[in-house]
């Protein structure tokens, strides 16, 4: 080894050298490192000596190499300027010329060397600092947006149910069937069919399909490795399907488990419940009625859990998993009674046939809450199978139409408190009457007669009732009106709840005449039911709701607020109107013989109505609304029938007989015990 | 730098070897605390001023390259036995083995290194030159075995590999040793002979002797061996002072070979269109290129922890190998990748340091190309990571898996040890360390009592 010779002390270690210093950055013009910058020797490693033992440090050693033997302390400067001295440059640079290669300092070479490596490493730290010390968190988004699975876990659809627990709407857990065809596949093309055949004729039972229709399913995919097989199967025979799929050792039948909404009491009640609908993001929608109105609670909220996956899908263990936690749909219930809606809804349905009407509704209102007990109406919809939009119209509360001979009691109502009259104040009632320049006159031709106000009402006179409204101004009138809720808002949560019209008195002409016997104006059937059920009440005006209550995620049940409790008219004038509409069901057994108000052992107060609509006044409406027991109403029925067709048109015939079944099954259901059935005697004629 | 404290410290082998004796208590009086009390500085001693004289007295010892070479190998094994253990366990476990196997045969590979770089770094410059001719024969011989049926077979349409015993091994690894002390080797006898003075002499047998080898291993199909070969032609020839005019006209003729190798074979200048044109698509033909960057990337400052990578879940091709270090920096940070960028800077840094220290000119080309070999494999890797080169399919030398790359590599640093006790002092070092192999390699650690 060369080194090690320099000069050593006693002890043989090299004695300590000083060294010229070490050149820092570019040197002068007169630094000699310029190309030609080997005056030394040619052959680099050749030249004795070497390199002092104290080591060159980085970047240390001078070009040219270390002279031999050292570099004595006293040339420094000589080194430092020109190395080796004129004469040995200018001989060896002669011998390079002769021989037509320059060659390069190794030691600059590698220096530079050194530079290029530095320089690239620094170009990577560069690029390191920017990608992950500035910009991680776009790489991580733009990574996660593929790394992570986002997988919904949908919150189940709460429940409606009526007031006695019977479920309208839910939510079931139902399986989408669907197969990956090459993966039922036999090791020959005939054992594959084979094996496809088994499998279809296996799946035929529980799918309720044909074995060839799925073998040819099964061979003819939409996709590939893709064939719907059937959906909504319900979780029972999904599980069967396993079963079966496992008995056989075939895969490739996948069963995906999905939420289907469920209506097991078919079209009860459909009209208020409304129905669901999927929309574009695969959530149940409630697309009308208490479905609709309270989406937000019965949906709840989906979870979102976050899964980190590899590439071929396989969860990554103990990856982060973040999760959204689901939040369970709420339920409703109703004030309905299932069992008198399904009673009001047969006796519809079965009147509508009858008389060939558009529709028919029932509303049965409990007058002290103002629960509404039954909403029915005829035809209806099964919310399962919607087929028009149309047809899910909730009638009862959506349909308006003029009131007829109904609302005169409002009117009534009105003289008798203001009006300074009495159920016993007497009238001259013609057939005809013209009164603000237009002809009224009633349904039937009578002559004149002489009627007490009862006789009026009882007998559904119009020419009596515009000479009763003359008895008031037109604001009271259309105060009373408005008192009672027509043309307000029902305040029922049903998303196509109308508010009827009442015109202001300002612009009245002859409104306050027909407006009398319920013409000109225009409600909806929860609305005319609901002034029943105020004058049951004794004149205060119960607000009617439909909702009972909801119950919370947390599964707690809360009671929908109280009503709005407001005084209409006074106890003795609901009283006075109520012994008048006892008379109602009397005068059509006797005169009609159509007993549709009389049921045995229950004094029943009520009132027909005959409304005429359309431009030409020939579409009729039937209605019929009573309560019972007349001592103590505990139940309003209003019937509404639009438009019979067949067998007649006024209120008692049509809408009678719904009224009929409906009440009777009402006092049954609500063990509301018979009162007698003692009539008072109110005389209708003037003596 | 502090000039008289410099020699007096690194001139004394036992001293710098671990005694404190009064000399340096005298002379540099930076080492200790206590050694600074005792001498009144001429300015105030600040932190920055006394790590960094620290440092350069440290530096200034003979056995720095030695220890730098011992340490940053042995940093770089460590952290790529990590990563292999944290990336190979995903594969393993996929195909249904034990999670640690790929981790075991990367150690039983690392233990053998060890040896192996223990054996060679004690061998002389001579036995590095004697060597030359049957490594020669051994590399032609298996370049060519691997197109033998039945022994050699093509392994992800790339590499060609021979199959020995279960073992796998990549003759065009042991190619890159072989060229460079084989191209080290015969500069040094030309230089000797003083037949360098004609450019031809420069060129030749060196040129056709990269191109033969070259083309074996481009028989292979494995241009990124090439791609090293080439380099390693070009350190060689840029050490031993190449002119500028001929050393450019050999870079652009490389070049265009490299261009004309792209050229013909599709897959590769689809490659280099698709570093040029990135498709968009992360599960395209750019997965890797894409999704390496998000794993990367998504390390930010200090990682998602060791272990606790996502790319490595089958996101990103090959991230046992190639891609590596894209596990590595999701995993550690930037923290992580700067440390391995630096310790290849530290590696660069040594073997320069060993080229320039050393008189002997076959080692000092050896070094050189072994650094230019080492760092430019690994700064292709990087590069190609990270997005500024095109992906060759190179593995990062001693973090990739693959027992061939780090068998080869190992010894190459053996190498570099040898050459770095060949340093001027260093023999005279490590013979007043102390005797035996354990107190000498913890010497630095100060342990020993004072002689004096």
């Amino acid at each position: 080894m060369r080194d090690g010779r320099g000069p050593r002390d006693s002890r043989g270690r090299p004695k300590p050298t000083s060294r010229p210093p070490a050149p820092r950055g570019p040197r002068g013009p007169g630094g000699g490192r310029a190309r030609d910058a080997g005056p030394g020797p040619r052959q680099w490693d050749r030249s004795p000596g070497g390199i002092p033992p104290g080591g060159i440090p980085p970047g240390g050693i001078p070009p040219g190499g270390i002279p031999p033997g050292g570099i004595p302390p006293g040339h420094r400067t000589a080194t430092r300027s020109g190395r080796f001295g004129g004469s040995a440059r200018a001989g060896m640079a002669g011998a390079a010329r002769r021989a037509g290669l320059s060659r390069s300092n190794p030691y600059r070479r590698l220096r530079l060397g050194m530079l290029c490596v530095g320089f690239a490493l620094s170009l990577v730290a560069v690029r390191l600092v920017q990608m992950q010390g500035l910009d991680w968190a776009s790489y991580r988004a733009d990574a996660q947006r593929l790394w992570i699975q986002r997988i919904r876990i949908p919150a189940q659809r709460g429940e409606i149910t009526t007031a006695d627990g019977t479920v309208l709407a839910m939510t079931i857990q139902t399986d989408t069937v669907t197969a990956d065809p090459p993966q039922i596949e036999g090791t020959t093309r005939a054992a594959t069919v084979a094996l496809r055949q088994q499998v279809a004729s296996a799946l035929a039972g529980p799918l309720h399909m044909s074995a060839a229709t799925i073998d040819h399913m099964l061979n003819h995919p939409t996709d590939p490795q893709y064939v719907l097989l059937a959906s909504g199967v319900p979780a029972t025979t999904g599980t069967r399907i396993a079963d079966l799929m496992n008995h056989l050792n075939v895969g490739g039948i996948y069963l995906q488990p999905a939420y289907t909404r469920a209506y097991p009491n078919g079209d009860l009640a459909s009209n208020l419940v409304g129905f669901t609908d999927v929309n574009g993001a695969g959530d149940m929608v409630g697309e009308a009625g208490i479905e609709e109105s309270f989406n937000r609670l019965l949906a709840g909220r989906d979870g979102v859990q976050h899964v980190e996956t590899g590439a071929t899908g396989q969860p990554i263990p103990l990856a982060m998993d973040r999760v959204r936690p689901v939040i369970p749909g709420g339920n409703v219930r109703l004030t309905i009674l299932s069992a008198l809606q399904w009673k009001a809804q047969q006796a519809c349905a079965a009147d509508i046939r009858t008389f060939k009407a558009s529709n028919c509704s029932v509303v049965v209102i409990q007058p002290a809450t103002g629960r509404i007990l039954a909403l029915a109406q005829a035809p209806n919809f099964d919310p399962s199978h919607v087929t028009s939009l149309a047809s899910t119209v909730d009638v009862p509360v959506a349909d308006e139409f003029p009131p007829g001979s109904t609302a005169k009691v409002i009117t009534v109502a009105a003289a008798l408190e203001h009006g300074g009259q009495t159920p016993l104040s007497p009238y001259t009632v013609p057939y005809q009457l013209t009164m603000d320049g237009f002809t009224f006159h009633d349904a039937d031709y009578h002559p004149v007669e002489r009627l007490t106000l009862a006789g009026i009402l009882a007998h559904s006179s119009n020419v009596g009732m515009v000479q009763v409204a003359h008895t008031i101004s037109p604001q009271l009138q259309h105060d009373y009106l408005m008192n009672f809720g027509l043309g307000q808002p029902t305040g029922l949560p049903l998303p196509d709840a109308t508010s009827g019209t009442v015109w202001p008195a300002g612009k009245w002409r002859t409104e306050r005449d027909v407006q009398a016997f319920g013409q000109g104006l225009s409600v909806n059937a929860v609305q005319m039911a609901s002034v029943y059920a105020t004058i049951a009440n004794g004149g205060v005006r119960v607000s009617p709701s439909i909702v009972a209550g909801t119950t919370g995620p947390g599964g707690h049940f809360h009671p929908a607020p109280a009503p709005h409790r407001q005084r209409v008219i006074q106890p003795a004038t609901a009283r006075s109107i109520i012994r008048m509409l006892q008379q109602v069901p009397y005068l059509d057994a006797t005169l009609a013989a159509q007993p549709w108000g009389e049921i045995p052992g229950y004094s029943v107060a009520s009132k027909t109505g005959t409304a005429q609509e359309g431009a030409c006044q020939c579409v009729y409406g039937s209605s019929y609304i009573g309560m019972a027991p007349a001592s103590d109403p505990q139940v309003v029925v209003a019937v509404n029938i639009q438009n019979p067709t067949r067998g007649g048109y006024y209120g008692n015939a049509v809408a009678g007989p719904v009224f009929y079944q409906v009440m009777r099954f009402a006092l049954q259901t609500l063990k509301i015990p018979p009162d007698g059935g003692k009539r008072p005697i109110v005389p209708l004629t003037v003596p | 730098m502090n000039q008289a404290s410099v020699p007096v410290a690194a001139s004394d082998p036992r001293q710098a070897a671990g005694g404190a004796g009064p000399a340096a208590a005298r002379g540099s009086g930076t080492r200790t605390r206590g050694t600074a009390a005792g001498r009144t500085p001429r300015y105030p001693v600040t932190g920055a001023r006394r790590l960094a004289t620290g440092l350069r007295s440290a530096l200034a010892r003979p056995l720095a390259s030695y220890y730098l070479l011992i340490g940053t190998t042995s940093l770089l094994v460590a952290l790529g036995l990590l990563m292999v253990l944290s990336t190979s366990s995903v594969e393993q476990l996929s195909q249904g083995g034990s999670p640690y196997s790929g981790f075991l045969h990367q150690s039983a590979g690392v233990a053998v290194g060890v040896a192996c770089m223990w054996v060679i770094s004690r061998r002389s410059s001579a036995f590095f030159r004697r060597m030359v001719y049957p490594l020669v024969i051994l590399t032609v011989l298996a370049l060519l075995l691997t197109h033998v049926p039945g022994i050699g077979y093509s392994s992800g349409g790339v590499a060609r590999e021979i199959a020995f015993h279960g073992l796998v091994l990549q003759p065009s690894e042991l190619a890159k040793l072989t060229f460079l002390l084989w191209g080290a080797d015969l500069l040094a006898r030309k230089e000797k002979l003083g037949q360098l003075k004609d450019w031809r002499h420069l060129l030749i047998p060196l040129l056709p002797g990269v191109a033969v080898l070259s083309m074996l291993v481009m028989l292979g199909d494995d241009l990124g061996t090439t791609f090293i070969l080439l380099l390693i032609f070009l350190a060689l020839l840029w050490v031993i002072g190449t002119p500028a005019r001929l050393y450019a006209g050999m870079l652009a003729m490389i070049g265009l070979v490299l261009l004309i190798l792209i050229v013909v074979a599709g897959y590769r200048s689809q490659r280099l269109a698709l570093f040029l044109n990135p498709s968009s698509n992360p599960v395209g033909p750019n997965q890797q290129s894409i999704q390496g960057k998000w794993a990367l990337g998504s390390g930010g400052w200090f990682g998602v922890g060791l272990g606790g990578s996502r790319a490595k879940w089958g996101w990103v091709p090959n991230d046992t190998t190639d891609f590596i270090f894209a596990i590595l920096g999701e995993e550690l940070g930037l923290v992580g990748t700067l440390c391995v960028a630096f310790l290849y800077g530290v590696l660069a840094y040594t073997g320069i340091r060993i080229a320039r220290r050393v008189q002997d000119t076959f080692v000092r080309l050896a070094a050189a190309g072994a650094v230019a070999w080492i760092v430019g494999q690994a700064l292709v890797n990087i590069g190609a990571v990270i997005g500024l080169l095109p992906i060759t399919g190179i593995p990062l030398p001693l973090i990739s898996s693959g027992l061939s790359s780090l068998l080869v590599t190992m010894v190459t640093l053996g190498m570099l040890m040898a050459f770095a006790r060949q340093e001027p002092g260093a023999a005279d070092a490590l013979a007043a360390a102390g005797h035996g192999s354990a107190p000498r390699a913890l010497s630095w650690l100060r342990l020993e009592r004072r002689r004096d």
